[in-house]
Order: C-alpha cells, then structure tokens, then sequence
C-alpha cells in the first residue's frame, strides 16, 4: 500500500531515481504536446488555443478522483501523503505574480525549463529570469517577505471540508465545472479561429 | 468536440459519480514511534525559561503563541497574558489541530508547574506535531521568578545581577507599570588637581 517513501518501503535513493525517470516522462509529455511553444501556451489567455486548459484540468481532476478511489480501495493511505500548509494571502499574492510572468513571458516554471532544455532561447532566458527572481526572494526574504510569507496560515486546510461539503462531491462539482469551462471553451475557440480566418483571407483579397 | 475529449470527459464524470458517494479521506495523526519519541524526549530541547517567555510577551512576539493546558477554571481564575486555553486532555481534538500543526508559530505549554504541561507536550509530540515547547517551572516559577524578582547574593555572576534587572523590569511591566528606556546618565568627575609645592630656596 502506497504511499512508498513516507512508508519506508522504498530508501532515498530509490525515491529520488523514480522521481527523475517520472521526470523525463513528464517533460517528454510536455514536449509532446507541443508545452515549450510560448504561443500554444498563451493562446488559453488569447482564447485561441484551450489545450492548456483541457490538459491541466483533465490531469488535476484524474490526479484527484484517481487518487481518492485509490484510497478508499486501499491502494494508497492519503493521510500518509505530504499536505501542504495554506497561507492564502501570500498564495493569492504568489498566483497573480506567476499569473503577469505567465503572460509577459509565454510559459510557466515547468514548461520553461522543458523548453530550455530543447534549446529554446526564449525558455532559456525565462530560466534565467526565474534564478534571478529565486536569489532576489532569498536574499531579501528577511527584510521584505518574511511577515507576508508567514501570514493568514490556515494550517492544512481542504477545500471541501472548509466549505462544510463531502469531498466526493466537491470532486463532482469540480468535473462538472471543467466539462462545462471545456465546452464554453471549445466554443470561444472556433469562434476565435473563425474569426481570424476571415480576417486573413480578407487581407489577402481571397473572401 | 473529438470522440477522445467526449471519451475522457464522460469518464472523469464516471469516476467523479462514483466519488460523490464515498465517504470522506479523514486525516489521522501521525504518531511516532517508540524509538522517535524517545529521541525527542533525550534531546530534552523542549523546555523554555520564564525569561524567554515574558521576553516574548513584553516585545508582543506574534510567532510566539501560549497555551494554558490547565482546566478551563483554573484558566479563568488566573492565566498569562494572551495565552490560549486547550487543556491537556483536549490537545488532540481536530478543532486544534490548525494551530498545533501550523509552521510558523512556537507553541508553548504552561501548567501550575511543569509535570501536566510535559504530559501535554509528549501527547502532542507523539502525535507528530512539531514546534511545541514546555515553560520550565511552570506559573509557580513565573510567580516566584517574573512577579517577585529575589536580588541575587552579592558574589552572583555579573549575569545574575543583568537577570534580575530584566526580572526587575517584568515584573513592573505585568503589574500594571511601564518600562520606558532611559539613557544612562552622564556623571562628570572633577579630579582636584594638587598644587605643586614650590621647590627650592632657603629653608
């Protein structure tokens, strides 16, 4: 029953090879899918492309129901699992920032790094925009964000518990809410591309 | 829509049915083992002095938090300032389980003396939860050494005498007086300067 490390049936060393080969797999995933192209990436924003939004939300939800089944069938113990503490101010502060570097650059943490690593330029530079920002928080954290980053700590903290519902059901409520934003999405992006389409063919005097 | 995104939605939708009618993950304690636990208690690093505790206090430390694990009476009748009532026998209660199992704060246990706050500090402890801390002597040592400071024998360590100012200055602090911070004053020494008998001539 899993989980492994906090369990002990695996050692470090194991641990930290499963997760490297996890690791490839992943970035190979991402590579895949087309994640290291800046404009694939934006074009959730721009309304042209909703690949990230589908994949991103189908995974957290696979992630979440598989995990919660697994659980209740006894093939992994999730109070064994690592929880993270919330602290919302510094979260929602956190989110929006990465939210602007989302934008402005064309890529998140991950995909940055997934890009840099097949040579893009623009991956590389964000890599190193990335470093720059983690010296910057360290070398500062005393002095700025220390009293910010501490605050509004809610301990560990579930959503559905926190609003008084039954977790099964606020996974219900989350997949219903991504078919629907699926739709809507699919929806705003043919409208987008048929949109542009007429506007290109008309530049080039073909309509 | 693709024949694979309709596949894939109506699963997760399967899958999310099926969740809705199971009953919720409850989180449990993590509890040490007898080895673990015994390590925590060697280290004896648990304990904290009645000086730190009102250093705390007195500079409103907001990662400091106290906590009173005597009965709610005897909470009501007398406790620290600030200090939070989860008596003993109700530390593991999951309504406390946010504060005990926060990060950041440095959670100090206080009884009448020592003995029920370190019964307090070990359930906790082997429950998992960390950055717990015992006030050494307890409110019997607060009285004795914070509100009714005893001057050290005058051959004390220069130490000594520096606790008992500070002891000196807490206790005016929690009696209702005010510490304000005064500069030393500036005491100007005249040294008399002897007149030189003039030497030489007759005798």
């Amino acid at each position: 029953m899993g989980p492994l490390f906090p369990q002990g049936h695996i050692t470090v060393c194991e641990n930290l090879i499963i997760a490297y080969l996890i690791g490839i797999v992943f970035g190979a995933m991402l590579e895949a899918a087309g994640f290291t192209n800046t404009r694939k990436l934006v074009g959730v924003f721009y309304g042209y492309d909703m690949t990230v939004l589908k994949v991103f939300f189908t995974a957290a939800l696979t992630g979440a129901i598989g995990l919660f089944l697994m659980h209740h069938y006894g093939i992994i113990d999730l109070t064994k699992v690592y929880y993270p503490k919330t602290y919302w101010l510094p979260t929602l502060i956190g989110g929006l920032i990465m939210a602007l570097g989302f934008l402005a650059g064309g890529f998140c943490p991950g995909t940055s790094v997934c890009a840099a690593t097949t040579g893009k330029i623009d991956g590389i530079t964000f890599v190193i925009g990335v470093f720059i920002g983690i010296y910057f928080y360290s070398f500062t954290y005393e002095l700025i964000f220390e009293k910010l980053r501490n605050s509004t700590a809610m301990g560990e903290v579930n959503v559905a518990d926190w609003l008084g519902i039954k977790q099964g059901v606020f996974l219900l409520i989350m997949t219903v809410v991504a078919i629907a934003s699926f739709i809507i999405g699919t929806y705003i992006q043919k409208k987008i591309n048929q949109k542009q389409s007429k506007e290109d063919l008309e530049e080039l005097g073909l309509n | 829509m693709k024949k694979l995104d309709i596949v894939i939605m109506a699963i997760m939708l399967i899958g999310a049915i099926w969740a809705a009618f199971l009953p919720n993950v409850k989180p449990h304690l993590h509890y040490l083992s007898a080895k673990e636990l015994l390590y925590e208690i060697n280290k004896n690093e648990h304990y904290i002095s009645v000086d730190d505790v009102a250093k705390a206090i007195m500079t409103n430390d907001k990662f400091t938090i106290l906590i009173d694990v005597r009965d709610p009476k005897q909470y009501q009748e007398f406790t620290l300032p600030g200090a939070l009532n989860i008596p003993k026998d109700s530390i593991l209660l999951p309504k406390y389980r946010y504060l005990l199992n926060s990060d950041i704060y440095r959670l100090v246990l206080f009884s009448n003396g020592t003995s029920l706050a370190d019964m307090a500090w070990l359930i906790a402890t082997d429950a998992g939860f960390k950055n717990l801390y015992v006030m050494q002597g307890g409110l019997n040592a607060w009285f004795t050494k914070i509100l009714m400071p005893q001057p050290p024998k005058p051959w004390a360590k220069k130490e000594e005498f520096e606790k008992y100012q500070f002891r000196k200055a807490a206790a005016f602090y929690f009696t209702g007086g005010e510490v304000k911070e005064t500069k030393p004053k500036q005491i100007k020494i005249t040294v008399p300067v002897k007149k030189k008998e003039v030497g030489g001539g007759c005798e």
